[in-house]
């Protein structure tokens, strides 16, 4: 019988689905932090949103694979429900940014002091970062296999894993300040926008959680 | 005339063998780019034939007159249909799956045809059932010892390679050991059963080639290495080059254990030509039966093996080369020790074990159940299959010649 590589080896590795999959989050949050941007110097933002909702797609595309492949797996390198757990969580960062992009698309704020805009725009910068670091710690988990999970490469993954948790502690903070100096100007600011602002605000820092739990879960799955 | 036909039909399952079978000994050099699928194909023809030459013949003997008993047939020429008879079920077996893509072994088809026959001329008294049970045994066992020879060989190089603090520097030092004990297995073997030396002789010639080819590689190892920014990477080009090694090593047992689904048969025509009776025990089979079975095997890959080499090339792509050493390791030892001992298994399920064992050392992420599910249900159909076939030939060429 010819190749029975081929047959017992999935042509494409669950791991490089799922590092295709972040990729595609940081090329999502980078759009995200520029349509942020122009959004609050009054610019339109629909086209920022076409380019989420093919990146989406695309991501959607990946989920669907690593589904099937791994329903066939029998010896993983991780737990499945874990694996699938990240997969879910990251899956939800790329969602979690187009809903963030709709709702720039749906609602044009006036009145908005620049101290908050500027706020916004720290949030988004710093969500937009962890979202870069969730990938590179996710991206590590390569050499992680690679070494046979080698203590050392796992020691340098909790430190990675550390800057995310870090970062999403700071994000909470800065989230909670804007939505007080939002509630704050609910005399001075349309009503409308005040809770508009701060579901945008909400869906940034789910965002920011959703890589923490990706983390938090390369943490178990490493430590195995 | 028989005879003749009898070659030429084991000469084409040989030439089967080499065209469909061999590809998976040098599929992991080849799918890592160690190694072009023509190379590959030059290289395995070789050793496919060296292997079958130097160790086949133990295993040739089993099947061709190990698992029946010929000596209740009193017409020579009836054993020659019955020879006949199993090498074309077993080709026809062979075929079939082939067409519908199940990964059935060539092995247990010959021992099925050869089963068949032997029901038919003499029933069941004349199987040798605590031998066929052995083989039988040997097809549960064989994956089992290659996923475990797999394991250990790939937790070796965890434990000393990848969990080191610098790996490259690691498989500098542990790649040429492996390469040194790869060939003071064989030729500690070959000098005990194909040489029939002592112990003590055969671990002396053992010894020899383990400090000979522990050097040269040590030296080659060291001039080629390449430095990389990613010392795993690194480490990896080093065994994709030692793996062109390990991939000849499976080769190299296939031969050894596979050349006799093809050339069983022939020698137990040959022994009958040579006795005049089916009194044949103690006739030892001649150098050159394995010599045409290899040929046949080196044939198969050289004109037709090199493609299917080449689908293997770009598809193999988590496969990477310390993990396809280990698989090969693997594999290739439970093949050529089966051999030795006289028990033909097939290649493919060792491999199936061999894969799995690095699977379970979370070294590859495997095992498509569906493969499986195919290799449990080709267990059960192509024994009584090749089997069914064999016995309604034997009929029909004893009834009407």
């Amino acid at each position: 019988m010819a190749n029975i590589f081929n047959k017992l080896i999935p042509y494409k590795s669950p791991l490089e689905l799922l590092l295709e999959h972040t990729k595609l989050c940081v090329e999502a949050s980078d759009i995200m932090k520029e349509a942020v941007s122009k959004y609050f110097a009054g610019e339109e933002v629909a086209d920022f949103s076409t380019q989420i909702d093919t990146l989406e797609d695309k991501a959607d595309h990946i989920k669907l694979r690593v589904r099937e492949i791994y329903s066939k797996l029998k010896w993983t390198y991780f737990s499945k429900t874990d694996f699938l757990d990240i997969l879910h969580n990251v899956d939800s960062i790329i969602d979690l940014v187009d809903d963030v992009l709709k709702m720039l698309t749906m609602n044009k704020v006036e009145n908005t002091s620049e101290d908050i805009k500027n706020d916004i725009v720290i949030l988004t910068n710093l969500v937009t970062e962890s979202v870069r670091h969730m990938n590179d710690t996710t991206q590590e988990l390569r050499t992680i296999v690679e070494s046979a999970f080698a203590p050392k490469e796992i020691s340098t993954e909790d430190e990675k894993i550390d800057i995310v948790e870090k970062e999403e502690h700071s994000s909470d903070i800065l989230g909670l300040s804007i939505g007080k100096k939002l509630f704050a100007k609910k005399y001075e600011m349309n009503p409308v926008d005040i809770m508009f602002l701060n579901s945008v605000v909400v869906l940034l820092m789910r965002i920011e959680d959703r890589a923490k739990n990706v983390v938090e879960r390369i943490r178990m799955i490493t430590h195995m | 005339m028989i005879t003749l036909f009898a070659i030429a039909i084991g000469m084409f399952m040989a030439f089967a063998i080499g065209a469909n079978d061999v590809a998976n000994g040098m599929a992991t050099a080849v799918g890592a780019k160690a190694i072009t699928p023509k190379q590959a194909a030059l290289l395995a023809s070789f050793l496919e034939f060296l292997g079958a030459v130097m160790f086949g013949a133990t295993v040739t003997k089993t099947i061709a007159n190990g698992i029946v008993s010929i000596e209740h047939i009193q017409d020579p020429k009836l054993v020659i249909y019955g020879a006949i008879s199993a090498l074309l079920a077993a080709g026809a077996w062979v075929m079939l799956a082939t067409v519908f893509g199940m990964p059935v072994s060539t092995t247990h088809s010959i021992i099925g045809g050869v089963v068949g026959f032997g029901l038919v001329s003499g029933g069941m008294k004349v199987v040798y059932w605590s031998k066929l049970f052995k083989i039988v045994l040997s097809w549960f066992i064989s994956p089992v010892v290659g996923g475990f020879f797999a394991f250990f060989v790939f937790k070796i190089l965890t434990l000393t390679i990848l969990h080191r603090q610098s790996p490259l520097k690691a498989s500098k030092k542990v790649a040429p050991v492996m390469i040194g004990f790869t060939f003071f297995l064989i030729s500690f073997l070959f000098s005990v059963k194909t040489l029939k030396k002592d112990y003590g002789t055969s671990l002396f010639f053992g010894v020899v080639f383990f400090v000979i080819s522990w050097l040269l590689s040590y030296v080659l190892i060291k001039r080629y290495s390449k430095k990389n920014h990613n010392e795993y990477d690194a480490v990896e080009g080093i065994f994709r080059k030692v793996q062109v090694m390990t991939s000849a090593y499976v080769c190299f047992s296939h031969g050894a254990n596979d050349v006799a689904n093809a050339v069983g048969p022939i020698a137990l025509i040959y022994m009958i030509n040579k006795a005049h009776t089916t009194q044949v025990s103690s006739i030892e089979i001649p150098k050159y039966i394995l010599f045409v079975g290899g040929l046949g095997i080196a044939l198969g890959v050289l004109l037709y093996g090199y493609k299917v080499m080449q689908t293997i090339g770009h598809d193999i792509t988590e496969l990477n080369n310390t993990r396809g050493f280990s698989i090969d390791f693997g594999t290739a030892t439970t093949v050529l020790l089966s051999s030795i001992f006289g028990f033909p298994i097939s290649t493919t399920h060792t491999v199936v074990g061999a894969v799995t064992g690095v699977g379970l050392a979370r070294g590859i992420e495997v095992v498509n159940i569906d493969v499986l599910k195919d290799i449990l249900m080709s267990w059960f159909i192509t024994v009584p299959f090749s089997a069914g076939v064999s016995a309604i030939l034997y009929l029909t060429l004893s009834t009407f010649f």
